[in-house]
């Protein structure tokens, strides 16, 4: 694979660059033809001898340019990690502990964050001792707040996760969780922040200098520049004194910004490309004016060491125009992956086989650029978890008129008074007030109300929900159910674990195992008589019919040639270890050997 | 009576905002060994920091937590760190239980390193028999695991230090009807064998009610009571 060779050619050339820049600092003198104390002729042009001629004073240019390297990326090192430290620290406390804390720390980072950091270090220069330590603290001083402030943001989002909390329950202290759990899970930001404070300590640094504020004696890259602009480099176009710190410091800068980047972005998964699955024929498509249709869809997950994961296998659905189907399952049964195949938005690392029909186009082979012209204006979808989904630093109305005005093109004021009658639909209370409030405010089941809003408003016929009630507590639930109850004309794809909810919303039911649909019926024939021994194991365990579990709740081990469901099921029999086909009962289907095959 | 609240407030905002929300109001139930408590509330009625109270999170206004008759709030910092490995809590979202960078041995271990118990051999793997869960689960990363398996780990490390109660703050909400079945039985099963008490918070009152052994709304901050009918922890348990 010459791509990826190149992509990771790319990921380690900053690396690569700066070991070199780094390496030629701490040893100069196995790269300098010459000590910089050796004088020759002034102004030489490059030649032999003097690869990049000689300056005022006769001196070696390429010594000089390697020898202050040192100043240059150490004032950048210490000054970063004097920031990073710092801020990390600040916004470590802040973030934990909050409260009045958090207030004032965060007061003083505010008033840090205003100080002009270039003026104050010219300032201090001109009056103190401008050595480079002096200048690596000060600039280390002033670029601490961003980070400050980054950190505690990401500590905020780490202090509320259940496993902080159990590890205080369990009796661990402060300083513990902090170590422990906290900092290694925001390292990467931290790491980030740090590469990208030296990358701006470089620049200033070279500024600072440049203006010739630095002390003589401790030659940098800067300090390069400024003798060459007043020693007349530029006049006797000697442009070998200047160009190469230019050069030097513009490639350093970049190579840091890019490694910075590098610790932001996620883990790239790698992608392996499987061969297409054998068909056999499920699920015969009945009938004609389907909304959609899907076929044989199989979807593999594939995992960086080699790893094949399979989370959906041989799925067939037809769902018709008006029609709401439930699919329904356990955790990890690959209904969430369902909706998002539908949506394509699976990870790189999913390799999609089969066939889903939807407005006339195979959404399998579908380019991205498709899937856009797709999304939101045919396709809906609500995600699930109602945490994340909205944007926390907008105002929900605000939000929610982007949606009406990107889909419907209204100006801003009509789509803000759009918004504010959806909002009263999706039974927001006081909507006209609350709309200008952030999604902070809001209830988990408001969220969620607001989330289908959106995806109503965009006007798709198809919308496919995640869990729309996970988490939320049966008033919520209730009204969530009013609200989908009445939107009869459009089509829904929903996935829940709330059979009560699938039967109060949806005409069909679908159930799906271990990545495989087992049922399909409509509402009113599974709820009477669900025929697979799973549905009917779904069914008895709700609390509202006894909490019955089947049989043994012993995990063994599934094997994948068989049903999945036969180390569990009552009505097991030698059959059930090969895998049986969906067979079509007229109105319904079930992947069952008990109804024959 | 192995856990015991009296009068417990508890009031939200600082003290440069104007409104104060009062989200617990007088709030006194008790909790015998072997037994589940049920309570049930809308969201936003103060579960979750009744919770946080009794797991010595958050401190209580007014009021106090009573551990086998001890005074134990988190106001009694010294006490509460030598009865904490014996209040255990599992959350209403298992994929945050568990730190996503760890395997989830270390996870497991983390109660008794933290309290600086050794662990004994063979402790995790009978951990996990109890909770249904084969050994190899030890070597893989959370977001290897499903909701409810992970939701049965969560149990296992609750389990872990030998606690004498277990608060379970919607243990099932985010999982299917089986799976939550399943758990329920679990739950039931350890109950039997080791006489652990339950604070059973849900928002499923059909739940609730089939799983303790006595039940109560938690509304407007106050607790209400509900089941059974013929209140046979009602008199010992009203509310001051």
């Amino acid at each position: 694979m010459i791509s990826q060779s190149v992509k990771r050619i790319a990921e380690l050339a900053p690396a690569v660059v700066l070991g070199c820049f780094v390496l030629a600092a701490v040893f100069p003198g196995f790269l300098a033809p010459v000590s910089p104390e050796t004088l020759d002729l002034p102004y030489m042009m490059p030649n032999g001898r003097h690869l990049l001629g000689t300056d005022h004073i006769g001196q070696d240019l390429l010594s000089e340019l390697i020898y202050s390297a040192r100043i240059s990326l150490s004032v950048a090192l210490f000054a970063s990690i004097l920031a990073t430290s710092l801020g990390a620290f600040v916004g470590t406390i802040a973030g934990y502990f909050g409260g009045a804390f958090d207030d004032w720390l965060m007061r003083i980072t505010d008033v840090f964050l205003l100080l002009p950091a270039l003026p104050l270090i010219i300032l201090l220069a001109a009056y103190m001792d401008s050595g480079p330590l002096s200048i690596a603290l000060v600039i280390g001083l002033t670029a601490w707040p961003g980070t400050a402030r980054v950190v505690r943001t990401n500590v905020l989002q780490e202090r509320g996760k259940n496993f902080i909390r159990s590890a205080r329950a369990f009796g661990a202290g402060h300083f513990y969780v902090m170590g422990v759990h906290i900092l290694p899970n925001i390292l990467q930001v931290i790491l980030a922040k740090g590469t990208l404070a030296a990358a701006s300590a470089m620049v200033m640094e070279a500024g600072v200098s440049f203006l010739g504020l630095g002390d003589p004696r401790f030659k940098s890259w800067g300090a390069m520049l400024h003798e060459a602009f007043t020693g007349g480099g530029l006049l006797n176009g000697a442009y070998g004194w200047y160009l190469p710190p230019i050069f030097c410091i513009s490639v350093t800068v970049l190579c840091l910004i890019l490694m910075g980047q590098r610790w932001i972005e996620p883990e790239d998964e790698n992608s392996v490309m499987i061969g297409a699955r054998g068909h056999d024929s499920l699920n015969p498509l009945k009938q004609e004016s389907a909304s959609f249709q899907v076929k044989d869809l199989s979807v593999i997950f594939s995992g960086s060491d080699g790893t094949v994961i399979p989370a959906i296998e041989q799925v067939g659905l037809t769902v018709n125009e008006g029609h709401h189907l439930a699919v329904v399952g356990e955790t990890g049964s690959g209904k969430s992956v369902l909706l998002l195949s539908l949506m394509g938005l699976l990870p790189k690392n999913a390799v999609v086989t089969g066939e889903i029909r939807f407005k006339g186009q195979d959404l399998c082979t579908l380019s991205e650029k498709g899937f856009q012209g797709l999304r939101g204006r045919h396709l809906a979808y609500v995600p699930q978890g109602v945490g994340q989904a909205l944007n926390p630093l907008m105002r929900v109305g605000a939000q929610v008129a982007e949606a009406v005005r990107v889909h419907q093109g209204l100006s801003r004021r009509a789509a803000m008074e759009s918004a504010v009658k959806i909002l009263q639909r999706m039974g927001i209370p006081h909507a006209a007030t609350r709309n200008r409030e952030y999604p902070h405010q809001y209830s988990g089941g408001m969220i969620q109300r607001v989330l289908v809003a959106m995806g109503l408003v965009t006007g798709a016929s198809l919308i496919l929900l995640d869990e729309p009630t996970k988490g939320l507590d049966p008033e919520n639930r209730d009204e969530m159910l009013h609200i989908l109850k009445g939107l009869k004309r459009k089509t829904f794809v929903l996935v829940t674990h709330d059979l009560a909810f699938a039967r109060g919303v949806a005409d069909r039911i679908s159930v799906m195992l271990n990545s495989r649909l087992v049922e399909t019926a409509s509402v009113t024939d599974f709820f009477e008589k669900p025929l697979h021994p799973y549905a009917e194991a779904l069914l008895k365990a709700q609390p509202s019919h006894g909490l019955e579990v089947p049989g043994l709740y012993h995990a063994r081990s599934i094997d994948p040639a068989g049903c999945a469901f036969q180390a569990r099921c009552s009505k097991v029999f030698l059959k059930c270890r090969r895998m049986p086909p969906m067979k079509d009962m007229g109105e319904r289907s079930v992947r069952c050997w008990l109804y024959g095959a | 009576m192995v856990l015991k609240t009296t009068n417990l407030h508890k009031q939200f905002g600082g003290w440069w905002r104007k409104e104060r929300i009062s989200v617990l109001n007088g709030v006194g139930f008790s909790l015998k060994r072997g037994e589940t408590v049920g309570i049930v509330g809308e969201s936003g009625a103060g579960k979750t920091t009744l919770a946080l109270i009794l797991c010595g999170l958050v401190q209580p206004d007014r009021g106090e937590v009573w551990f086998k008759g001890l005074p134990v709030s988190a106001r009694y910092r010294r006490r509460f760190q030598r009865i904490r490995p014996l209040v255990q809590i599992v959350w209403q979202h298992p994929e945050t239980a568990f730190n996503p960078r760890w395997k989830l041995e270390r996870s497991l271990k983390e109660p008794l390193h933290i309290h600086g118990l050794p662990v004994a051999k063979g402790l995790l793997a009978e951990q996990l028999v109890r909770v249904d869960l084969s050994p190899d689960v030890l070597d893989r990363r959370p977001r290897q695991l499903s909701g409810g398996e992970l939701q049965r780990l969560a149990l296992a490390r609750a389990l872990i230090s030998d606690p004498a109660v277990i608060i379970l703050d919607e243990p099932t909400s985010m999982l299917d009807s089986l799976t939550q079945a399943r758990i329920i039985g679990m739950l039931r099963d350890v109950q039997q064998k080791t006489g652990v008490a339950y604070l059973f918070i849900s928002h499923d009152g059909d739940l609730v009610r089939i799983f303790s052994s006595c039940a109560y709304e938690l509304h407007e901050g106050k607790l209400k009571y509900l089941e059974p009918e013929d209140g046979h922890c009602a008199h010992e348990n009203q509310n001051p």
